[in-house]
């Protein structure tokens, strides 16, 4: 009764190969994910990244109606030199200035034209952060 | 009061060490009395966290501020309820509801099982001591719970949004599945030590397995239900680090339940499962890790908060540990049966486990590569929802379709012309609903589709498994059609509890599929007076009210709602301003419709200054089945849990012709 | 009292294992009837299976009872109710 090379090897040998093949193919063909920087090392960079910093005013305008701006700095410094952003779309309840918050998109002529509805804000304080967008 | 705490907390540590030391030390030397010692040390240490507990927790329901810890999660204001919620609400106390539970659990599991285990228990008690030091060290001496203070006027206050009947519970629920989890693992590694090649750690903790991983399902589902309603973006999961936490540790834990089986039918996989049980462990602790050390934000606030550094040692060290230990006892413990057929029974758990550690490595790749690529490329490269998407449905669906496959193929192996026949009718029925579907329109969505066809496969094989049981059961002559039913169930507890937690799983894929597949959503900036259209809804704005709560101004808007000319009622959204802790929190409107399952979901984005109010309208389709499937999933899960008269008398049978004592 | 701790022998321990070796071989012997029963497992495949189940859990009892005794299928053939009160 006594097999030679047990099946369940080679099946899982194979099904760990089938699942690495699978993540490759994933990775090459959607992209490795979007960089995410701080204001500061944003100068330059071009396509999708995701923004990382804190809320400074002044914050004008609507971003359920031609986009809200405001400006981003890097979080912990106390001044320097800060990205304006235009939004539109959901904001989340925690936003104001003086929040640290993330939101996607890309630098353009100077501006960072955020994708609507990605903004989020973390809370770091409490365990569970706040957020919205919309994830379907 | 805060000195009685913190002496308690050292004593805690005192115990945890010496049930860690006196226990190994006892074991090795094999001295009867030291042993007892060091279990007694455990149950002591249980008693000093208890007297630490009771510490803070009255420091929170007396509002003393004096503690650092009180005055930072609670306020006057605060309901009772939700200062008692506080006791975790916080780093310092989460950490002390672990070593509650964990020293708890530890007393308990002992307990039960030292009459019939005995050898096998004097190696699992310098186990849980060792986890129960780590936990004890970091509450004396790096993150104290009461630290005290000049007492401020009023405590910061808890975070609105979390003053919810479900995060009352969350918590707590999660806590004792990552806890609860320690259990078949200090079992695990005790037999592993002790050099025991037989089941008992197995039959010893699969309840509390079951118990945990139970705990760990419920939790989750309550915290996607208060992000659903409570944050309330239209989604109720993120693929936020947070969440990720609890998943990864109850994968593991479903692929451990399912292979735990194997080795008990058929004494295989006798490795993989101590690997597996590790697995589930480490990443309890790691999800313990990542909700609470800041490493969520990026690796700098990781590097800078008190815990984080500890909790990725003590990883490290359990990892390394047992995987020595594993090493070390490898030649005892391969099996010598062989998996016979690619299609068996067996294979099909094979099969199951593969895909949901592939699933749970996705997911802790997704986590931990953002952390990664900051740590060595400078620069954080996070992967989003699309990827977790993607993984979720190349694993999942798989593993939704081998739910029905499994329970119908034979152990050791099957013939390929049984299974044609065996999967007649579900392939069917499932062929039928998937032209249905696809005529109503499903084929907006492929994995949509897939999922629904996949699921009614699934459903129709539990209905099956369950009619033909029923049957045979009234054929070995059951009185009555509902006796035979119930003695079916109650003779094999196990398998058609696991069928209807595989139905309440089965109802949970049919909830996605439809709020995410299928959904559809409108936005409109509406002034009062004015409607909007989803689906075959109408929504009209009607008035904006401004009440005055306890804690908080009340902005709601009113809608009315209609569904092809008939009124539905009215439905309110808006935003609550909140005083003390000078926040803004979103509140939903949601109409569930009672025949359908799918949700009227309504958010006030934007409430101007004039009445005009921006508003977001989902339609979520079948939604409400992810509760209901919540609902199934305890039922289920208690029904593999009801304790077995017959088996307990087969355990005591078996015990006795060793001529051991089988108390329990 | 002696402050020796109570560990199972060698022949205890061996011993251990050849009971949960045979009550797993019953057990599987039951569950195949079960399934037989139920429809699961059709004619042809209860009959390649059997065989080998019947002889592994023969030779498990026999493994405890090394004196020749008499095996005694406790379980089932598939007529009537099981001998051996045991859930699957």
């Amino acid at each position: 009764m006594a097999r030679t090379a047990s099946p369940a090897r080679l099946v899982i040998a194979l099904s760990v190969a089938a699942v690495l093949a699978v993540f490759l193919l994933y990775t090459s063909i959607a992209g490795g994910g979007n960089p995410s920087l701080a204001p500061s090392e944003l100068a330059g960079r071009s396509g999708e990244v995701q923004l990382a910093g804190l809320v400074v005013g002044p914050v004008a305008g609507d971003a359920h109606a031609g986009g809200l701006t405001f400006r981003l700095r890097d979080i912990g410094e106390k001044s320097g030199k800060a990205v304006s952003v235009r939004y539109a779309g959901s904001v989340p309840d925690l936003f104001k200035v003086g929040r640290h918050i993330v939101v996607d998109g890309q630098l353009r002529n100077g501006t960072f034209v955020a994708e609507p509805g990605s903004m989020i804000t973390k809370c770091p304080s409490k365990y569970a952060p706040k957020q919205s967008g919309d994830p379907a | 009061m805060a000195e009685l705490g913190r002496a308690a907390l050292v004593v805690s540590l005192g115990l945890s060490v010496y049930a860690l030391v006196a226990g190994a030390l006892a074991a090795h030397l094999g001295r009867r009395r030291l042993a007892l010692s060091a279990q007694n040390a455990l149950l002591a240490a249980f008693g000093s966290t208890l007297v630490a507990s009771a510490v803070l927790l009255s420091a929170l329901l007396r509002n003393d501020f004096s503690f650092i810890y009180v005055a930072s999660t609670t306020s006057e204001a605060l309901p009772t309820a939700y200062t008692i919620s506080a006791f975790w609400g916080g780093q310092e106390g989460s950490l002390l509801l672990w070593l509650l539970v964990l020293t708890g659990f530890a007393a308990a599991a002992i307990r039960l099982n030292r009459g019939w285990a005995r050898d096998l228990i004097v190696w699992v008690v310098p186990v849980f001591g060792a986890v129960a030091t780590f936990f004890a060290f970091l509450l004396v001496a790096v993150a104290n719970p009461f630290a005290t203070q000049a007492a401020p006027v009023d405590g910061l206050g808890m975070t609105p949004s979390l003053q919810n009947p479900y995060m009352l519970a969350h918590p707590p629920l999660l806590y004792l599945g990552y806890v609860g989890l320690t259990v078949p693992f200090a079992f695990a590694i005790g037999a592993l030590i002790a050099g025991r090649t037989d089941e008992r750690w197995l039959v010893a903790t699969r309840r509390w397995t079951l118990v945990a991983w139970t705990a760990l399902g419920i939790g989750q589902l309550l915290g996607a239900h208060w992000a659903y309603e409570e944050v309330g973006w239209g989604g109720y999961y993120a693929w936020d680090p947070v969440e990720n936490a609890a998943l990864m540790p109850w994968l593991a834990a479903t692929a451990f339940l399912h292979s735990v089986m194997i080795q008990e039918k058929r004494g295989m996989l006798r490795i993989w499962n101590v690997l597996l049980v590790l697995l589930a462990f480490s990443l309890s602790l790691f999800g313990t890790f990542l909700t609470r050390s800041g490493v969520v934000n990026s690796i700098h606030s990781f590097t800078q908060s008190s815990i984080g550094p500890w909790f990725l040692a003590f990883i490290g060290v359990v990892v390394t540990v047992s995987l020595a230990l594993v090493f070390w006892r490898l030649p005892k413990l391969r099996s010598p049966t062989r998996l016979e057929s690619p299609i068996s029974r067996e294979a099909a758990f094979l099969y199951n486990n593969l895909l949901l550690l592939a699933l749970c490595l996705t997911i802790f790749w997704g986590v931990v590569y953002p952390l990664l690529s900051e740590a060595l490329r400078g620069e954080a490269v996070v992967l989003g929802r699309e990827y977790y998407d993607f993984f979720l449905r190349i694993f999942g669906l798989p593993l939704l379709l081998l739910m029905g496959i499994g329970p119908l193929i034979a152990w050791r192996r099957a013939s390929l012309r049984s299974l044609l026949t065996t999967f007649r009718w579900p392939t069917g029925v499932a062929l039928a609903t998937g032209a249905i579907l696809l005529a109503l329109g499903a084929g907006s969505s492929v994995p949509g589709l897939i999922a629904y066809t996949f699921a009614s496969f699934v459903i129709t094989t539990i209905i099956l498994e369950f009619t033909r049981g029923t049957k045979a059961r009234k054929a070995l002559g059951a009185t009555s059609w509902p006796g035979a039913f119930s003695s079916l169930i109650a003779r094999n507890r196990r398998r058609y509890g696991g069928y209807v937690v595989h139905a309440a799983i089965v109802l949970l894929a049919i909830g996605v599929a439809g709020s995410s597949a299928f959904d559809t959503v409108a936005e409109a900036k509406l002034e009062r007076g004015q409607s909007m259209e989803i689906g075959n809804y109408r929504l009209e704005y009607r008035t904006l009210d401004e009440r005055i709560a306890a804690n908080a101004t009340e902005i709601r808007a009113e809608l009315a709602v209609s569904r092809g000319g008939r009124d539905l009622g009215t439905l309110e959204a808006g935003k609550n301003a909140y005083t003390i802790e000078d926040q803004v929190s979103n509140e939903v409107g949601i109409r569930s419709d009672p025949l359908t399952g799918e949700d009227l979901f309504v958010i006030a984005e934007q409430i101007d200054s004039d009445g005009t109010v921006y508003f977001r309208v989902f339609v979520k389709p079948l939604v409400n089945l992810i509760w209901i499937a919540g609902l199934v999933f305890l039922l289920g899960s208690l029904i593999t849990l009801w304790p077995d008269a017959r088996e307990q008398r087969r355990l005591v049978e078996r015990t006795r012709e060793l001529g051991v004592p089988a108390t329990r | 009292m002696s402050d020796a701790l109570e560990e199972l022998d060698v022949g205890e321990r061996r011993r251990l294992e050849l009971v949960e070796a045979r009550d797993r071989a019953l057990a599987a012997l039951k569950e195949l009837e079960f399934d037989h029963r139920t429809g699961t497992v059709s004619d042809d495949d209860y009959r390649a299976l059997v065989g080998p189940l019947r002889r592994e859990a023969a030779g498990a009892l026999q493994e405890l009872e090394p004196e020749g005794a008499e095996v005694t299928e406790e379980t089932n053939d598939g007529q009537g109710r099981p001998a051996g009160e045991r859930t699957s």
